[in-house]
């Protein structure tokens, strides 16, 4: 038993002295890179901005603007897919795996950008002129995609008195941690301090890239929700005076196409949007805008989403209104919406804009309006007129001179909601005039804040925190 | 020493292992085994995991005290407890990782770089401790063997790839997750019948596992997905549980199905949030009994197998037997109401999920009306042969022919394919965390086999 006792002794002994082989336990694998090894030159973070923006290309190719104009009474009935039916009826679960995707999406554009903000202590050879710029492109789409989740997962500004009603996850680190909800009002911060912080240190010019101009733009945006017409007049005022973007006189084609070589440019209203490519010598055919196209082209059994016959008629209350025959059709007992490429003519490579002067002259004139800006009337009224003139003919059907205050706002929303068919935009407005109070906002028979227009999170978002959920339906 | 380079899922490991055996009068043994083991898949501060084991045995019958007796000729009390480890995750598990370089993706043609994986640094090995013991027992000159056995294994940072917060951007990752025990009792039973020309022989054997998530830590159900949506990961429960909401009946006045809420109260009210446990693939017990027989060359083994008190939930069914798609359905739904008073399995038919209750764009409803129960008993093999008896001067040493079939028949009321399921995921976890689910899962082949073998 001695013996036996000594020779065990010894066994363990040699088995102590095995960590002593740790180097032959690091094993680096190959075909990936390793995140402690990805990023040391400035060529590396701005790949990694890039990818930031190639997430912006899958989103906002009409996929979050899909979800979003179907909460509207923009949209007749999908088609037949299932998941959008859920979102039109307002019934979306934890289950759909569209409304999901989305969400991941939109995240995985902050991740990127917050590694991005994290990491810039690593690199060497990165100019502090190139440091602010990619610090604030990455903040202003952190901004953009958390916006966008606000606006549509969260129940909007002056749903509850003090804005203290659940809003979203704020991400602000590239960490894995499950976080809870902030508030509606802490989520506006956010986005308002990464928003300014990218106005005040981005370019003017920057390519197809985010400019201190769309910053200026999306807090427009931002502004106008949170019901701060002094800073959405502000900010409105400066684009519209800046003379870099210009509406056309002719030009609807705010999704342009490309020309017959495949080359285009961004319509010049255009402040900011995701791009398409296509250089063959390049060996590059890349199309951003599949949401769209797969949704409004019609196949066989018609167009998964089409116009409502309540916005077909909204827009035909005056039959000579150019965007009728520009952006609709009516066939096949459709509304079909066709101001997003076009099959006939094989459009595929189009740009998805996402802030417009045209966004920023309605958003001025009703500004100006809410804010009782009686010496600014005619300012509004031109406006608008900007946007009738395109549609109608110059001064064949402007707003009366004489029009009210409330009238003007009136026909501020009436062009807004024309304007931006398929964009995803005007349930903002609903929600917005349903919180204001100004008038019962009914959203296709339920209340512009009955639970399920604030579509459910992914059920990953329960995952180890005390995370609320979104009340499911309440709206049928 | 220079570090090794190897595919994303490469991975070494690196184990000392030593084992002691004492034994003392060839009566009382003792085996002492300790080990560790290194693997590459963890963090610097985790690499390494020791893992002792002991176990005893004590043959009884050769005590003095026992050598008298007649009916028992052998007799072993056998113990033992153990730890053991698992690093069965891929060998990049531990490391976030970024695209390569040259991956071809580009935004406005210019290139792109990205993270493509979270790290964890902090994984380290799954630990099993496992206290069993056993008693074997062989009578009248060994005419009958017995064993009876029980174990106990307790498995503690179980590695899954859990479900992290979508608004990481990512959907999973590998996390030491779970506490989970396993314990259980098995018997096994040979009896030779009879010896001689005509020999018989028994073999049956009986088992019971109980199977329970401990702990998930501070994750939800719903954060370990894998399988079909219909199981989860419940503590308290088996792995693999049926989450649904409640079915109770359908109401005869209307055709429509009622539910029961978590409370426990009727509605009419079909809600996700309402989702419990209701009961769980886990048999009570499994076990086989096979008998062969052999007179003169001939040789006859029949196996049957049989399983029970298991559910299985039929998520096929669901799509086969619920509202009305572009699924084909099932002859079950013929039992459907049709007419105030009817009283049937299934509601009235509908094409629109929300007659149902079903949230709008969700026909598929995850409610126990799909879980069957599961028993069976099957004739899982039997095989005849013949040896040849062969003259000395034959060129062949061996001369066999033999039949062979399987699956010969069930004895179920399960009314799906088979009750018997082999899952068919290519994920392990996959795998196990959808026990008993059948999803057009094909049933075991019946399958007739005759050979002629022989050896020269």
């Amino acid at each position: 038993m001695k013996k036996f006792a000594k020779q065990l002794t010894a066994l363990l002994a040699c088995l102590s002295l095995l960590p002593a082989c740790n180097k032959w336990l690091e094993v680096e694998p190959t075909g990936v890179i390793l995140s402690d090894e990805a990023l040391n030159t400035p060529e590396d973070m701005q790949r990694l901005l890039n990818s930031c923006y190639d997430v912006l290309g899958n989103a906002f190719d009409g996929r979050v603007q899909n979800i979003c104009e179907l909460l509207s009474d923009n949209l007749a009935e999908p088609l037949n897919n299932l998941e959008y039916q859920a979102v039109y009826d307002r019934e979306v679960t934890f289950f759909n795996t569209t409304t999901n995707n989305v969400y991941t999406d939109l995240y995985r554009a902050v991740y990127r950008c917050n590694t991005l903000l994290a990491n810039f202590d690593l690199i060497e050879g990165l100019s502090e002129t190139e440091r602010s710029r990619m610090e604030a492109e990455a903040r202003f789409i952190r901004a953009l995609c958390h916006w966008w989740v606000l606006k549509t997962w969260a129940q909007p500004w002056g749903y509850s008195a003090n804005h203290d009603h659940p809003g979203i996850v704020i991400r602000e680190l590239p960490v894995q941690d499950p976080l809870p909800r902030s508030s509606v009002d802490q989520c506006y911060t956010f986005i308002i301090s990464d928003l300014t912080f990218a106005e005040e240190n981005l370019p003017a010019s920057n390519g197809v890239y985010a400019t201190s101009w769309a910053a200026k733009a999306m807090l427009a945006f931002v502004y106008f929700q949170k019901q701060d017409w002094n800073q959405a007049y502000t900010k409105s005022s400066e684009l519209i005076n800046s003379g870099v973007f210009e509406l056309q006189e002719d030009n609807l084609d705010q999704f342009h196409a490309q020309d017959s070589s495949f080359q285009f440019e961004p319509n010049p209203e255009t402040i900011f949007g995701v791009v398409s490519y296509y250089n063959l010598s390049e060996g590059i055919v890349d199309s951003r805008n599949e949401g769209y196209r797969d949704n409004y082209w019609p196949g066989t059994a018609g167009a998964q989403l089409s116009a409502s016959e309540e916005f077909w008629n909204f827009i035909n209350l005056n039959p000579t209104d150019a965007r009728i025959d520009e952006w609709l059709l009516s066939e096949g007992g459709q509304y079909q919406v066709t101001r997003f490429g076009s099959p006939n003519n094989q459009v595929f490579f189009f740009p998805s804009p996402l802030v417009r002067l045209t966004h920023m002259h309605l958003i001025h004139a009703e500004s100006i309006c809410l804010l009782n800006m009686t010496d600014q009337l005619e300012m509004a009224i031109g406006d608008i007129n900007l946007i009738r003139d395109r549609a109608f003919g110059e001064g064949i059907n402007p707003v009366p001179a004489d029009a009210s205050v409330i009238d003007i706002i009136q026909y501020a929303r009436d062009e807004f909601r024309k304007e931006t068919i398929g964009e995803g935009l005007w349930v903002d407005y609903l929600r917005r005039i349903g919180s204001l109070g100004e008038q019962e906002v009914i959203i296709r028979g339920a209340p512009w804040n009955c639970p399920g227009m604030a579509i459910q999170f992914p059920n990953s978002e329960g995952t180890g925190s005390a995370f609320v959920f979104n009340e499911e339906g309440g709206c049928n | 020493m220079a570090k090794f380079i190897g595919s994303p899922d490469a991975w070494t490991f690196i184990s000392s292992f030593a084992r002691m055996n004492y034994s003392f009068k060839d009566k009382y043994y003792l085996q002492v085994v300790a080990r560790s083991d290194g693997s590459s898949k963890f963090g610097e501060n985790n690499k390494f995991g020791f893992f002792p084991a002991v176990s005893a045995g004590w043959i009884i019958s050769d005590e003095e005290f026992f050598r008298e007796n007649r009916t028992i000729s052998f007799l072993k009390l056998r113990a033992g407890w153990g730890k053991t480890g698992n690093a069965d995750v891929p060998g990049d598990a531990q490391y976030g990782t970024f695209s390569a370089a040259d991956n071809g993706i580009t935004y406005n043609g210019a290139p792109i770089l990205y993270p493509i994986k979270l790290p964890n640094p902090d994984l380290r090995w799954e630990t099993s401790t496992t206290l069993d013991a056993s008693l074997e027992m062989r009578l009248w000159k060994d005419a009958l063997q017995i064993e009876v056995s029980a174990y106990r294994k307790s498995s503690t940072d179980v590695l899954m790839n859990v479900s992290v917060p979508a608004s990481t951007g990512f959907t999973q990752y590998w996390d030491n997750v779970a506490e989970i025990l396993n314990q259980g009792l098995e018997l096994s039973i040979t009896s030779y019948n009879f010896n001689g020309p005509f020999s018989w022989k028994t073999d049956f054997n009986v088992a019971r596992n109980y199977n329970e998530l401990v702990s998930i830590g501070n994750y939800t159900p719903d954060a370990v997905s894998g399988g079909t949506n219909d199981s989860r990961v419940i503590p308290g429960k088996p792995v693999g549980s049926f989450y649904l909401m409640e079915f109770s009946h359908v109401d005869p006045a209307n055709g429509l199905p009622v539910y029961l809420d978590l409370n426990g109260n009727e509605t009419y009210d079909y809600d996700n949030s309402q989702r419990k446990y209701v009961g769980d693939g886990l048999p009570d017990i499994i076990g086989g009994i096979t008998n062969t027989f052999s007179y003169k060359g001939w040789d006859l083994t029949i196996l049957a197998t049989y399983s029970l008190g298991a559910k299985i939930f039929d998520s096929s069914g669901k799509r086969q037997m619920g509202v009305v798609t572009d699924w084909n359905m099932r002859a079950e739904i013929l039992d459907r109401w049709q007419q105030p008073g009817d009283e049937s399995f299934f509601p009235r038919l509908t094409l629109d999920e929300t007659t149902y209750s079903l949230p709008s764009g969700f026909p598929w409803w995850n409610t126990s009306l799909f879980i069957f129960d599961a028993d069976y008993l099957r004739l899982k093999n039997i095989a005849i042969g013949y040896n040849f008896t062969l003259k000395p001067e034959s060129r062949l040493n061996s001369l066999r022919v033999a039949a062979n079939v399987t699956n010969l028949f069930t004895l179920t009321n399960f009314p799906g394919l088979d009750p018997e399921l082999v899952r068919d995921f290519e994920n392990a976890q996959d795998r196990n965390l959808s026990p008993n689910v059948t999803y057009l899962t094909p049933p075991q082949e019946r399958s007739y086999n005759f050979s002629i073998s022989t050896t020269f």
